[in-house]
């Protein structure tokens, strides 16, 4: 299955061509996990904190389905 | 390890020592502790029984890095209860080398009377009379008093909005570059200083004399240790010099959480317009400083100066709450006119949060349209000219709820919230409703640990466990706010062990006693009984521990939630 992922702050970096406008297609197996994704694109748990799949944020166990957006944010702390 | 109490009444000034029944507080720990004893907790917080107290942490004044916090205490006018404040910038760094604990500030000058304090590199405070001063914005201040005193001063004062005793005025600090950009701005501070007579606050950066540390070569090594892994944390070492704190902006959309155009949406429509990642690149375009130094040795550098298309300085430093407030509570999408907002709340002394708030609230009872950024600008002009409608956007969100008789005013004990809507990450309503300080979002943030993947089974959309994180996070806030450390440096605490155990070694080789975590964490329970204590006996009760009643109404789009943490769940927040 297919997934769009966006990637935010220092993360785009890491992927040289990345379109911030567009993002990216990903290639997944069925039944492929948010952390499935992460482990795929070799983002650690320290570097892709945050996960929202369709507008919502997940934890790393949801499962994606073919044509999720997914956005990824590094760990937040406080404001 | 000396007090200097200021009596605004009799204009004098008292050194004394640290009496014993507060010796080992600083910060908040310090603040907090001296007001439930000595301010009458029923008193006219505008009147001559309140006391302002400015209190540099425990480890401000040593070699540590990111020591530069501020606090400062007084019964709020804003909330009623007891309030603890602070602000990074230079003062507390300075206060520190010159061996000052705390300045108490008491009593009331006469009515139109207006003072500065000045501290010299000896310790030697003098009281100036200031009437020329009186009226006088920030910026034009400080530039005014480091003409007069020299710039190797840290400075803390206020603009009109204090001398006109608005209850959202702020005690403006100046950053290292000497503008007056840093804030303590929540609770209405700046109207107790300007209801003392006080316009400024002038101290010497040149003070050679801090307190002794008791154990100064572990205190050193320790230092070591802890700046590396502040250094090392992908957090605090890379992302926040990158992009500071408007990084928030993205995740909290995706959440679902921004709180947009007066809570009524949980994503901001073109919030992509303001992100961190858009305010960097616009920096950078323009020619303006991004992974900028604001505070006293900090070594993070979270700060930026945003700056015109011609280059030109427009303010320092644009942060994620602020950004928020006057832009997605507005429905503002334009960094220019956020900015500009951004300096004006500064330079008139006022808390960005709880103004953006009041003008989002005045938007949606039908004042002006939300969007409208000249209106927005024109109302803060408004509040600096101090005429009957700024007085009134001033005062903050439920006054201007009650002028316009709208029932939407996103507040707990009459202050705003922050940038986080608390129907969509429930934990922080847990926070909002039940934190002494009323709506603050520093004083337990728990938004990483429910938006976090890999971080367990918290979901920000249910009650379930947030008493506890919420409980958990206040009492741990409490007791680092005693410290005088910058917030983002407790991330390496939180995350790599040999910082945290090298915070408590700095703690001891200070104070002289081998601290254990357990004793942090009583720390921080006896603040916040403190701080509890002092509110019960000013008239505050469980029922002030809830958000405005429309969070339990009005479920927030895109997750269409309400509020869900009931009255019986936030009580057991503190049921000790």
């Amino acid at each position: 299955m297919n997934v769009s992922v966006r990637l935010f702050g220092l993360l785009p970096c890491r992927f040289p061509g990345y379109d911030s406008e567009k993002g990216m297609e990903v290639d997944l197996p069925p039944g492929a996990k948010v952390k499935d994704l992460l482990a795929q694109l070799d983002i650690s748990k320290e570097e892709g904190g945050i996960v929202a799949v369709d507008g919502l944020v997940q934890k790393a166990e949801a499962e994606l389905r073919d044509g999720s957006v997914l956005h990824v944010f590094h760990p937040i702390v406080g404001g | 390890m000396k007090f200097l109490r200021v009596n605004m009444t009799e204009k004098s000034i008292k050194a004394e020592d640290v009496p014993r029944a507060y010796q080992g507080l600083g910060g908040r720990g310090l603040t907090s502790i001296f007001i439930n004893a000595e301010v009458p907790p029923t008193c006219d917080s505008l009147g001559p029984e309140n006391k302002l107290i400015f209190a540099p942490g425990l480890l401000s004044g040593t070699t540590l890095i990111n020591t530069s916090r501020i606090s400062i205490g007084a019964k709020s006018p804003l909330t009623g209860g007891i309030k603890e404040s602070n602000a990074g910038g230079t003062v507390a760094a300075a206060l520190g080398r010159l061996g000052i604990t705390a300045i108490i500030v008491e009593g009331k000058a006469p009515q139109g009377e207006l003072y500065l304090l000045a501290i010299d590199e000896n310790a030697q405070a003098r009281l100036l009379p200031a009437q020329g001063l009186k009226g006088m914005r920030t910026y034009a201040l400080v530039e005014t008093l480091q003409k007069d005193y020299g710039e190797k001063n840290g400075i803390l004062c206020i603009g009109p909005a204090g001398e006109y005793q608005l209850a959202s005025a702020s005690i403006q600090s100046t950053d290292v570059d000497g503008r007056p950009c840093r804030a303590a701005g929540r609770g209405g501070l700046g109207a107790v200083m300007g209801s003392k007579g006080l316009k400024a606050l002038i101290v010497s950066q040149g003070g050679k004399h801090p307190d002794a540390l008791a154990d100064p070569e572990a205190f050193k090594q320790a230092a070591i240790v802890f700046a590396k892994a502040v250094k090392d944390h992908p957090f605090s070492g890379q992302l926040m010099p990158a992009l500071g704190t408007s990084m928030l902006v993205g995740p909290i959309n995706a959440a679902g959480a921004f709180p947009s155009f007066n809570a009524t949406q949980g994503v901001l429509e073109g919030w992509e317009k303001v992100s961190g990642e858009k305010l960097a690149e616009t920096i950078k375009a323009r020619g303006g400083k991004s992974g900028h130094m604001g505070c006293s040795q900090c070594i993070i550098h979270c700060s930026n100066e945003f700056v015109d298309t011609k280059g030109k300085y427009v303010t320092a430093s644009l942060e994620y709450e602020t950004i928020w407030a006057t832009g997605g509570m507005t429905g503002i999408t334009d960094l220019d006119a956020i900015a500009r907002m951004d300096f004006l709340c500064d330079d008139i002394g006022i808390d960005t949060m709880n103004t953006g708030v009041a003008i989002a609230v005045a938007m949606d009872a039908g004042y002006k349209p939300f969007g409208d950024a000249q209106a927005a600008v024109e109302l803060l002009e408004e509040v600096a000219k101090g005429t009957e409608l700024g007085r009134i956007i001033g005062n903050g969100p439920v006054a201007v709820g009650k002028h316009f008789k709208h029932h939407r005013v996103p507040v707990a004990k009459n202050q705003s919230i922050a940038a986080y809507d608390p129907r969509g990450i429930q934990g922080m309503a847990v926070t909002y409703a039940t934190s002494p300080m009323g709506a603050d979002h520093t004083a337990g943030w728990v938004v990483g640990q429910n938006l976090a993947a890999f971080g367990g089974k918290l979901d920000p959309l249910s009650p379930q466990g947030q008493v506890e994180v919420s409980r958990a996070a206040q009492i741990a806030t409490a007791a680092f706010d005693a410290t005088g450390l910058c917030q983002f440096a407790a991330t390496a605490v939180n995350d790599i062990p040999a910082a945290g155990q090298a915070l408590l070694t700095l703690l001891s080789a200070k104070l002289g006693t081998a601290l254990t975590p357990e004793d942090v964490t009583a720390l921080g329970v006896r603040v916040i009984k403190a701080e509890r204590e002092f509110n019960r006996k000013a008239g505050l009760t469980n029922k002030d521990d809830r958000l405005a009643r429309f969070f339990y109404e009005e479920p927030l789009p895109p997750h269409n939630k309400p509020v869900l943490v009931s009255d019986a769940e936030m009580d057991r927040t503190f049921d000790f």
